[in-house]
């Protein structure tokens, strides 16, 4: 054997020794959950890196049953990201519980629509919907004119639907997929203009709060809720880096 | 003779000074104007002047008789007047009364007297008529001001329309106008001013109101007294001496005069009999419950909303007491009023309350009730929002204190188990199953995307550009081909000048005319250049021209024996050049 084969074959076990370890992670971590030995579970999960959808959702269920609320919503939230649709019914049932133990009881309907359309988004990765979208894209754009010059205007309608849909889907996956969230831990937390608790106060936080983290500053995190931006401890709030 | 008629004199000046120490009392009746009076107008106050002239400055106050039956607006010594004639001095007093007469009828104002060393001095009496406002005090009027009300006659809270209108001529100008007595009334500011136009006994009159609505307080007879205006008319005449210019230095040339209104009397009822409580008096629309929020904890407050519409006085609405549970409470919060949107509709007022849960668990706000006076229906009628539902939760603090503190660690224990329990049967299931390392997800970048996205546009807009150039070189080859075909000829003319070598002069035109017409060099011959210059309509003797040119150009390249530089053939070549790029 050459220097080539040793070097992919050495490559290649080392991809599958790393694979079963991980796997015997990931079913050690399972056995313990079953076992209600959640903390233990919990810190199995931990272990795995880049954790696909289904370990942060594992990660979840075992922080519930530690009733830690707050780091529950946070991994359920973050399962959210390239979940099949079985995965995005039982992340959005899971949810609905977490919220009730904040008292959010009643999504607005911003948040119910963007729920809807992050399930059905869900049924294609990312790349096929930007591949859909494309297709008819240059469908529509290569043959739009064609059809409006021969009065099929309700085959151009259709497309341009389609199109939107397939526009909203991509748009939804995308941002979902990139965004940097956090969850608000405590019951009252404020949100200063600035990274200085001496200054004033814009609004204030409640616990089960998402908010969308713009950046990072020592012990303080700029944060985007509903509009509004501002400057949290970072304590206050469950993220990851 | 002159002793007798000096003596007389002196009797005569004895006696005149005898009836300067006698008091002499006058009565003088006036309208606001300072015009004399004869007949008032009720609730119009005119003025009375007792004018008393003694021989010393004693403190002769006089006594009027009469004015009892008016309403004393005011009474002063307004003027003090002391003078000496012939050595004999003496003082002028005025005082004046304002008074109001308030009934209609024939009174005496008078006599005015002065008790003075047991001896009365009196004035005469003044018999005064007071009745309404007649039709000829306005025809003379320059300006007058009037008071208005849409009705007069309602119940206790019924809204009357109230408008002060200063109606005056082009040259009245209006400098103030006295606040009017609106007492037994519920009011708002005056607003204004408005103006318009009224035509009263046909003389059509300008006018400034302003206006608010009234709301009777109390039943009876309410009057509002008049108001007085304060306007300026331009003066007739002026100064007679020629001093007008210095005369408009210091005054503005105006008179300032005053006008009073009329009074109004309202009637107001008694609303009918009611066993209850009455919240307002008005024509209400609807009462609607609002919550900012369902759910609260305990202690939390949620803000509970009343809103009110309709037209009435909603300024002496109190805020509505309401109907709670015992597990729920309340705090009055605000009120506000939001005003008719555009000047339509009708106005709000909204009532907040702060209602705290007392227990947990769901409970229902009863509906609330407003219980009003219609006063289209004359009746009373009762406006009720809709019951809200809102639910307590206990307060997270206070479940785990009472966890903490009430239940052994035993106990706690197994609650937490069987809190566990069921929060197992509720929660979704684990995910045994499915990739647990992420795997690369493959996408296409932003800027990717963008640029494919932005591709089928780009390509659309390279064939439309290449159309158009196709379609204007198909248009315009043929101008373009003899451009280049010159062009080219011209830049080889010039290397061959700057060479010093004339021998391929004649590949030159050969070479244009096969780019200009597009053919291979070999098809041009001497015969086919003389066909086309005869087509291009080239005349004979240019034609032999070319010839002879063309030949001597042939026989150069074709004959002669070596490098040969003829200058002159040079300068007709690009001679013959420009006469062919003229037609062809």
């Amino acid at each position: 054997m050459n220097m080539r084969t040793h070097f992919f074959l050495i490559i290649s076990l080392s991809t599958i020794c790393y694979g079963i370890n991980t796997e015997e992670i990931f079913l050690q971590a399972n056995k313990a959950y079953y076992n209600q030995e959640y903390q233990r579970a919990l810190d199995l999960y931990t272990l795995i890196d880049n954790k696909a959808s289904t370990v942060w959702y594992d990660m979840g269920n075992a922080a519930y049953k530690l009733e830690h609320f707050v780091e529950a919503m946070f991994f359920w939230k973050r399962a959210q990201r390239n979940a099949d649709p079985t995965l995005m019914n039982y992340i959005n049932h899971n949810l609905e519980l977490v919220k009730k133990k904040f008292n959010h009881d009643h999504d607005d309907y911003p948040t119910r629509i963007t729920n809807v359309v992050l399930y059905y988004s869900s049924w294609l990765s990312l790349l096929w919907w930007q591949f859909l979208f494309l297709m008819l894209w240059f469908i529509v754009v290569f043959k739009g004119y064609d059809l409006y010059k021969s009065r099929k205007y309700w085959i151009l309608w259709c497309a341009l639907v389609v199109l939107s849909i397939l526009g909203l889907m991509m748009c939804t996956k995308y941002r979902f997929n990139n965004r940097t969230f956090g969850i608000v831990k405590n019951p009252d937390v404020p949100v200063y203009v600035g990274a200085d608790e001496k200054l004033s106060v814009r609004t204030m936080l409640h616990t089960g709060d998402e908010l969308h983290i713009i950046e990072k500053q020592d012990d303080w995190l700029k944060i985007k809720i509903h509009d509004v931006v501002g400057w949290v401890h970072a304590t206050m709030i469950e993220h990851r880096e | 003779m002159d002793k007798r008629i000096g003596n007389i004199i002196f009797l005569l000046m004895q006696c005149s000074i005898m009836a300067a120490s006698v008091l002499d009392i006058q009565l003088r009746v006036k309208d606001a104007q300072g015009k004399a009076l004869s007949r008032a107008v009720i609730h119009i106050p005119f003025v009375v002047e007792v004018i008393v002239t003694a021989d010393d400055n004693g403190m002769y106050k006089p006594m009027l008789d009469g004015i009892t039956k008016f309403h004393v607006e005011d009474q002063a010594l307004v003027s003090t007047i002391s003078s000496t004639i012939n050595g004999v001095s003496s003082v002028k007093k005025i005082y004046r009364y304002v008074l109001r007469p308030d009934k209609e009828g024939t009174f005496t104002i008078g006599p005015a007297y002065i008790d003075y060393n047991n001896q009365r001095f009196s004035s005469h009496s003044f018999p005064l008529t007071v009745g309404q406002q007649q039709a000829e005090d306005l025809k003379s009027a320059e300006a007058f001001v009037r008071l208005v009300v849409d009705k007069k006659q309602g119940v206790i809270g019924e809204k009357i329309a109230f408008a002060i209108r200063f109606y005056g001529g082009k040259s009245a100008t209006l400098s103030t106008i006295s606040q009017p007595e609106l007492s037994g009334f519920s009011y708002e500011p005056l607003s204004g001013p408005f103006s318009g136009s009224e035509v009263i006994d046909g003389v059509t009159w300008n006018y400034v109101e302003w206006r608010t609505d009234l709301f009777p307080k109390k039943s009876g007879s309410l009057v509002i007294p008049p108001v007085m205006a304060l306007y300026q008319l331009p003066r007739q005449q002026r100064s007679h001496f020629g001093f007008e210019m210095i005369d408009r230095l210091f005054d503005a040339g105006n008179d300032q005069r005053n006008s009073y209104s009329n009074a109004i009397t309202i009637v107001v009822d008694e609303l009918p009999p009611f066993a209850g409580i009455l919240n307002g008096v008005g024509t209400f629309s609807a009462l609607k419950a609002t919550v900012d929020h369902a759910v609260a904890q305990e202690g939390e407050g949620i803000v509970l909303r009343l809103t009110l519409e309709g037209d009435g006085d909603l300024n002496s609405i109190e805020p509505l007491p309401l109907t709670m549970p015992e597990s729920l409470k309340y705090y009055e919060s605000k009120t506000s009023i939001e005003p008719k949107k555009d000047g339509r509709g009708n106005q709000k007022k909204i009532f907040e309350y702060i209602v705290q849960g007392v227990k947990p668990g769901h409970w229902i706000i009863p509906a609330q009730t407003f219980t009003y006076f219609d006063l289209v229906r004359h009746r009373y009628k009762q406006l009720s929002t809709d019951p809200i539902e809102i639910t307590i939760e206990a307060s997270q603090n206070n479940y785990h204190a009472t966890a903490q503190n009430n239940i052994s660690p035993s106990l706690e224990k197994k609650q937490e188990s069987q809190e566990s329990e069921q929060l197992s049967d509720d929660s979704a299931p684990l995910m045994t199953r499915g990739p647990w390392r992420t795997s690369d997800q493959w996408e296409l970048s932003l800027r990717w995307f963008v640029i494919l996205m932005m591709l089928p546009i780009l390509i659309i807009m390279i064939g439309y550009g290449k159309r158009k150039i196709d379609y204007y070189n198909e248009h315009h080859a043929a101008d373009v081909n003899a451009a280049a075909a010159f062009k080219h000829a011209r830049s080889r003319l010039l290397k061959i000048k700057a060479k010093k070598s004339t021998d391929h002069l004649y590949d030159v035109f050969i070479e244009l005319f096969a780019r200009r017409y597009k053919l291979s060099q070999a098809s041009v011959s001497h015969d086919w250049i003389q066909d086309l210059l005869q087509k291009k309509g080239f005349s004979e003797q240019i034609r032999t021209e070319w010839d002879l040119f063309f030949n001597a150009l042939a026989e150069q390249a074709f004959f002669a024996q070596g490098h040969e530089y003829d200058q002159e053939q040079l300068q007709r070549a690009l001679q013959w050049l420009d006469r062919l790029q003229e037609k062809l």
